[in-house]
């Protein structure tokens, strides 16, 4: 188990904002994993069993993580949502938003280091409510079904989540791999 | 008609978002249809969407998960490698091993070069423990066995919507030696057949029978096994070899597969046998070695070359990624 744990850790710490819950999150996996030892069958390896539960507890964070947002926070602002900034009125793109088929940006190539280290970044800049929904939707393998039933949330609400946060995302990725191109629109 | 042309950029994209999880309606199809004819930074957004998608299930840090379950694949930051495995060569292994051989001597030139002096040692060792009532030793020294499991990722479905697959993947790897080792055998059949989509190109040859016959027989893994050349090739520990499809009647450990130098197999994720077009998957398997021919040097090194192909890139040559690891057989 201990062999794991660095794992376990670098695999949560990259998907939940706060380090200190990523800790606490592997922390609680691993008594879990503890106490239900007995009931591990060994049709899969320790491993993936490990992280199996660690997957769960993850969607327990992401489900409480959306709960609290939305009871503290609200509904967000008109003027923070990425569809008020990117589109006009008419649901069209703004000039300066509109995405560019530059051949460099998401291109198939060696550049794939730096493109995972402007995720990671965009990931974290995301309010947590909105990353919960867009890691729920690649965690449960994008079966839209379950991730509804997770969150507790309205299929059309859900798919506002996921839009918004991959609007944001990419304008973010956008911007962070090549800034140039946005000083060239603007 | 007009209606149709429409659709905004803003329901577009959520429109592109959708189908990657759910078929639009026929109304939505055709809105989208159109407008992403006449609206360049639409379908900019729908290719950067499908690649922060691929970005997204490739991390590089995520865990392996159930074989056959996984759409994300285990390393997304690495295409394939070798993960670390401790040794799990056991006495017995070792010894069945040598007195297998021992029975086929005449068809094994390895047999005037097995190791009597490691047995000898072990059985030493042993002796000193019982008498001196130390822990019995669980190896025996000087000898170079274990395992090792090579992974490599299936890029398939990884952002891309189900059935419009583009790309698909093949690993060759080509075990080099840089020292003769003297077997490997692939994964446990008892495995195989707990993870029936976890099989190899070699594997499928002794594994999924007579429809496979003539891929067997092919050239291409002629070399791989070659009973004919190498009778000893034979399990053991079974009573079947790989053409006679007894296979399932058989509970063998570990079969054992001559590996010579240059010869290669075929890992793939496109095919209908071993991993559905549409699903990327980890295919993993595990090679386990004895070196029984002690040279001046104990240890026993082999490399394996990756050499990873996207079918879309065949014809191109260049885009071939190549990663060779060293892997010596005593660590």
């Amino acid at each position: 188990m201990r062999q794991h744990t660095a794992e376990l850790l670098r695999f949560a710490r990259n998907r939940v904002k706060d380090p200190a819950v990523a800790h606490d999150l592997v922390q609680t996996a691993l008594i879990s994993a503890w106490e239900s030892m007995d009931r591990f069958a060994g049709d899969s390896s320790p491993r993936t069993w490990l992280f199996a539960i660690l997957k769960h507890k993850l969607l327990d964070h992401y489900r409480k993580a959306y709960r609290e947002g939305s009871r503290l926070s609200g509904e967000p602002a008109e003027a923070d949502e990425p569809e008020a900034m990117l589109f006009d009125t008419d649901g069209h793109w703004r000039s300066q938003h509109a995405p560019a088929l530059d051949p460099a940006l998401f291109a198939d190539d060696d550049d794939a280091e730096r493109r995972h280290r402007a995720l990671l970044h965009c990931l974290e800049a995301l309010p947590e409510r909105w990353r919960g929904a867009i890691e729920m939707k690649y965690l449960l393998e994008r079966d839209a079904a379950l991730i509804q039933q997770e969150l507790g949330l309205s299929e059309a609400n859900y798919w506002q989540q996921v839009h918004r946060a991959k609007l944001r995302l990419r304008a973010c990725i956008e911007e962070r791999i090549n800034p140039a191109m946005r000083h060239q629109k603007t | 008609m007009t209606a149709l042309l429409r659709t905004s950029c803003r329901e577009a994209t959520r429109l592109i978002e959708l189908r990657a999880l759910q078929p639009l309606t026929p109304r939505e199809r055709l809105g989208l249809f159109w407008h992403l004819r006449i609206c360049a930074a639409c379908r900019a957004y729908r290719k950067h969407s499908a690649a922060i998608d691929h970005l997204m299930v490739r991390r590089a840090d995520d865990a392996p998960m159930k074989l056959g379950q996984d759409r994300q694949g285990a390393y997304p930051g690495r295409d394939f490698g070798v993960s670390q495995t401790s040794s799990s060569c056991t006495r017995e292994m070792w010894r069945n091993d040598f007195k297998n051989r021992a029975k086929n001597k005449n068809n094994d030139w390895r047999y005037k070069e097995k190791n009597h002096e490691s047995i000898a040692r072990y059985e030493e060792q042993v002796k000193v423990a019982k008498k001196s009532n130390r822990a019995k030793p669980s190896k025996i020294s000087g000898k170079a066995c274990g395992e090792k499991n090579i992974f490599f990722n299936g890029a398939t479905g990884s952002g891309y919507p189900q059935g419009k697959v583009p790309l698909s993947q093949r690993v060759r790897i080509q075990i080099k030696y840089l020292n003769r080792c003297e077997w490997i055998c692939s994964k446990s059949r008892e495995l195989q057949q707990q993870h029936p989509r976890l099989k190899v190109a070699r594997a499928s040859t002794e594994g999924l029978g007579a429809e496979h016959g003539s891929l067997a027989r092919s050239s291409k893994y002629r070399s791989w096994v070659s009973p004919e050349r190498h009778n000893w090739w034979s399990n053991p520990t079974s009573n079947t070899n790989m053409y006679s499809n007894k296979w399932k009647k058989v509970e063998s450990q570990c079969r054992k597969i001559l590996v010579q130098e240059g010869s290669e197999t075929t890992i793939s994720d496109r095919g209908s046998d071993w991993a559905p077009q549409t699903r990327s998957s980890t295919q993993q398997v595990s090679l386990y070695w004895f070196c029984g021919r002690q040279d001046q040097r104990q240890s026993c090194k082999f490399s394996m070359e990756f050499n990873k192909t996207k079918y879309s890139d065949l014809k191109d040559q260049k885009k071939n990624q190549k990663v060779i690891y060293e892997i010596n057989l005593q660590d």
